[in-house]
């Protein structure tokens, strides 16, 4: 029997408890009282994000948009490189290619770079070929050595850029006629140091993932990033259907090539450095998007992980900056802490489950893990689907909302999926393992007809 | 089993059944997808200027093509004068071949071809008009569609150009026309004004921005200043600036670079920007300032008179919510006022 205070043991004799069971509920009660605690946060930090998320599906709905770019058709357009990343991409690199030849940018000032990253496959036969075919207008840079990965291709080949501005393809898109003037325009604004358009995933029809996954890309893109460019919080740079500013980067500390997700790097770096990231709605592209849900986990622990590399390596500066408005601050701080949220949230029903069975009969405790459970998994997760209800609403594709539980299940997935990422990543931070980037595979057989 | 858990099983029970219904519907669409299209692109869009125009003329040619021209798509062959009040409807083109003159206020519904030079009597009402030759539109006229002239295109006092107007040649609005969105090599407010030289002679003194108080650098061309930001008169500054708060540049003053503010613009009397000027409030060109442009503003853009946007070799674009042009003032390329355009004399 444990040795109890005086005052705990006669309060525990009144009751007719022995002390040592009067001791033990007393420990039992601070413990209940921690996990309500820790419960109470984490819902009211899903509360947040649900906030958030109603805030901009509202905004989208009945703010005043803003596309203060858009109508820019006519000016001296500036020199812009295209820079196109290719590994393994034989199946569609012909298809992007063609399509930026067909631009109205003028051909004078655009430089077209397929980048060549290592591939095993036709690709680069395919790029002479088409450098070939159409002489001095695309320059192919070839990269036989260095680092793997995307954003390590890219910065090999960064200094052969023409121009102050780098505008990134990858090798699946299909930009069309128009689009290269619709992201360079915002770039007039000197204060803008990156811009990103719409993604639209061309893939949508194929199985049930991409089914879903279109409809969680046009949440993401018609609803989320429009609300935040409508409010002058933080849209952000996708690394493709994109462009920068060389000089704003260069002023950043350049392309970082240590980052799996070089986008959300380079955005917090520029927003830290008092640059603005630009996003034009209208200025749509095709994209493939998975079709297997072992390439989409392995996708989204890549997310993931890159993004909290973000946070760990910039979320200090960022809430330090003295360049960003406070309404900056708050949504960058929400946007780097996103890929963090799912292992809290999983902790979170663990932690209403827990209550549940530890509080026995009584009411009020049962009603506690009850209504967090309910307040989080209702108003906090589901409100990301608002956002994609309204997308589809906005696109004009209503019907496929039917699917909008299944993406509850594809939520799920993804869930499990970042968490395991997190916890990876502190692994790999504890036993300082390299992080590795994984190409997405692609599954277009032939042009976009 | 207790009460207790007998009630908390029938909740459990009620909230997967209800959750369970909207699995119905999701069901039948994934196995009988009836929306599963990729949201449509076109992938030839581009801001064509002529667009219209251009489908007109498509129209126009096919139904010229006809012999004899059968108006069976609702074609019309317009008389070279029009004296008759009345208005003109119907599925097809009117067709001028030559050039016309509408001596009576006509209300044209159909799109409208004039193979010569147009004269409209005042108030007369278009929707879609094509002129080959020059266009001049008499007072208190209305297009409510588009009008291009591939020569000079004139509207005069209390005209309104609704949606787009454009010319190979010149716009000229007189006083108290309204507008949305026009194009042209040269584009006149209330009047001609001669084209300005770039001011090559001009005796400023270059300083560099450092000097302006509270301005830092923010990379080897952009400084910035946190708040408002005042550069003095008749000096000449390199590099682009991103204010804050508001920016006035004094008279005279030349900036070679880009400009951006968040409160407002305000461009002194002869002051020239010769790159972009952008603004999420109020821009303001003061009597003969110049900004070569692209000129954004998410609000109000003020052109006062004899200021000046673009070059007539360097053509570019005005963009803001609402646009005062002061009788005088003169804009090379596009200018779109999103909500509402205004020719204004003092």
């Amino acid at each position: 029997m444990l040795d109890a205070p005086p005052a705990q043991a006669h309060a525990a004799q009144a009751s007719g408890l022995s002390t040592g069971d009067a001791w033990h509920r007393s420990d039992g009660d601070l413990g209940v009282s921690v996990v309500v605690t820790l419960l109470a946060a984490i819902v009211a930090l899903m509360l947040v994000y649900a906030a958030r998320h109603v805030l901009f599906t509202l905004n989208r709905l009945l703010g005043t948009q803003r596309h203060p770019y858009l109508d820019i058709d006519t000016a001296t357009w500036p020199e812009v490189t295209v820079f196109v990343a290719a590994h393994n991409e034989e199946k569609v690199i012909a298809g992007c290619l063609s399509a930026l030849l067909d631009t109205d940018y003028p051909a004078h000032r655009l430089t077209i770079v397929p980048v060549n990253d290592r591939s095993t496959d036709g690709t680069q036969a395919i790029i002479d070929a088409c450098a070939l075919e159409h002489p001095g207008r695309i320059t192919p840079f070839q990269r036989e050595r260095g680092k793997s990965g995307k954003s390590a291709a890219l910065k090999d080949a960064l200094p052969f850029a023409r121009g102050d501005i780098a505008i990134v393809f990858d090798a699946d898109y299909i930009p069309r006629r128009g689009l290269l003037k619709q992201l360079v325009a915002p770039f007039f604004d000197p204060e803008i140091g990156a811009v990103m358009g719409r993604v639209v995933p061309l893939n949508a029809g194929t199985n049930l993932l991409t089914r879903m996954l279109d409809l969680e890309r046009a949440g993401g893109y018609q609803v989320d990033q429009q609300a935040r460019m409508n409010l002058r919080l933080v849209p952000q740079f996708g690394g493709t259907v994109g462009g920068v500013r060389l000089s704003a980067i260069q002023a950043v500390g350049g392309w970082n090539d240590n980052a799996l997700a070089e986008d959300t790097d380079i955005t917090v770096r520029l927003l830290i450095a008092g640059w603005k990231t630009a996003y034009s709605n209208r200025t749509e592209c095709y994209e493939e998007v998975p079709e297997d849900w072992p390439v989409r986990i392995k996708q989204v622990k890549r997310w993931a992980k890159g993004h909290n590399q973000v946070l760990a390596r910039h979320g200090l500066a960022f809430l330090t900056s003295h360049h960003l408005s406070a309404r900056e601050r708050s949504d960058g701080l929400l946007l780097l802490l996103v890929f963090a949220m799912p292992p809290l949230l999983l902790l979170g029903w663990l932690l209403a489950l827990a209550l549940y069975f530890l509080n026995g009969s009584a009411l009020l405790a049962q009603l506690i893990p009850l209504f967090a459970l309910m307040t989080y998994t209702t108003a906090g997760n589901f409100a990301a689907f608002f956002e994609i209800a309204v997308a589809a609403m906005l696109d004009g594709s209503h019907r496929r909302l039917r699917l909008l539980p299944f993406n509850l299940l594809g939520f799920l997935v993804s869930l499990f999926a970042i968490s395991a990422s997190v916890v990876g990543m502190l692994a790999d931070h504890v036993f300082r393992r390299e992080l590795v980037w994984d190409k997405t595979l692609r599954y277009r057989q032939g042009q976009l007809k | 089993m207790t009460a207790d858990l007998l009630s908390q099983a029938a909740f459990a029970f009620v909230c997967l059944g209800l959750l369970a219904i909207a699995f119905g519907p999701a069901w039948r669409e994934w196995r009988r997808p009836t929306d599963r299209e990729p949201l449509k692109i076109p992938l030839d869009y581009s801001t064509d200027i002529e667009h219209f125009a251009q489908a007109l003329r498509r129209q126009v040619t096919n139904a010229l093509g006809e012999r004899p021209l059968s108006g069976g798509h609702g074609t019309m062959l317009l008389p070279p004068t029009i004296g008759a009040v009345g208005s003109f409807d119907g599925p097809g083109p009117l067709i001028a071949k030559g050039p016309l003159t509408v001596l009576v206020p006509v209300r044209f519904k159909s799109p409208v071809y004039v193979g010569g030079d147009l004269c409209a009597a005042p108030g007369s009402v278009f929707s879609e008009l094509l002129v080959d030759g020059a266009a001049r539109l008499s007072a208190h006229s209305e297009v409510r569609g588009w009008a291009h002239a591939n020569g000079p295109l004139t509207l005069h006092a209390d005209g309104v150009a609704l949606r787009r107007m454009s010319s190979r040649s010149v716009i000229e609005l007189a006083n108290r026309c309204c507008f949305e969105r026009l194009h042209a090599p040269v584009i006149h407010f209330g009047g001609a004004a001669s084209a300005r030289r770039p001011d090559e002679g001009a005796d400023r003194v270059e300083v560099s921005f450092l000097t302006v108080p509270g301005v830092t650098r923010r990379s080897a061309s952009l400084f910035a200043v946190q708040g408002d930001c005042r550069l003095p008169h008749g000096l000449l500054f390199r590099g682009s600036l991103v204010v804050t708060g508001r920016l006035y540049i004094g008279s005279r003053t030349r900036i070679l670079g880009d400009i951006k503010a968040h409160r407002g613009v305000t461009i002194g009397s002869h002051a020239e920007v010769s790159g972009a000027v952008c603004c999420d409030q109020q821009v303001q060109l003061s009597h003969g300032a110049v900004a070569w442009g692209p000129v954004v503003s998410e609000t109000l853009v003020l052109l006062g008179r004899y200021a000046q946007v673009g070059h007539i070799d360097a053509p570019t674009s005005l963009t803001a919510a609402s646009v005062m042009a002061e009788s005088g003032s003169v804009a090379h390329g596009s200018v779109w006022a999103r909500e509402m355009g205004v020719v204004w004399s003092n």
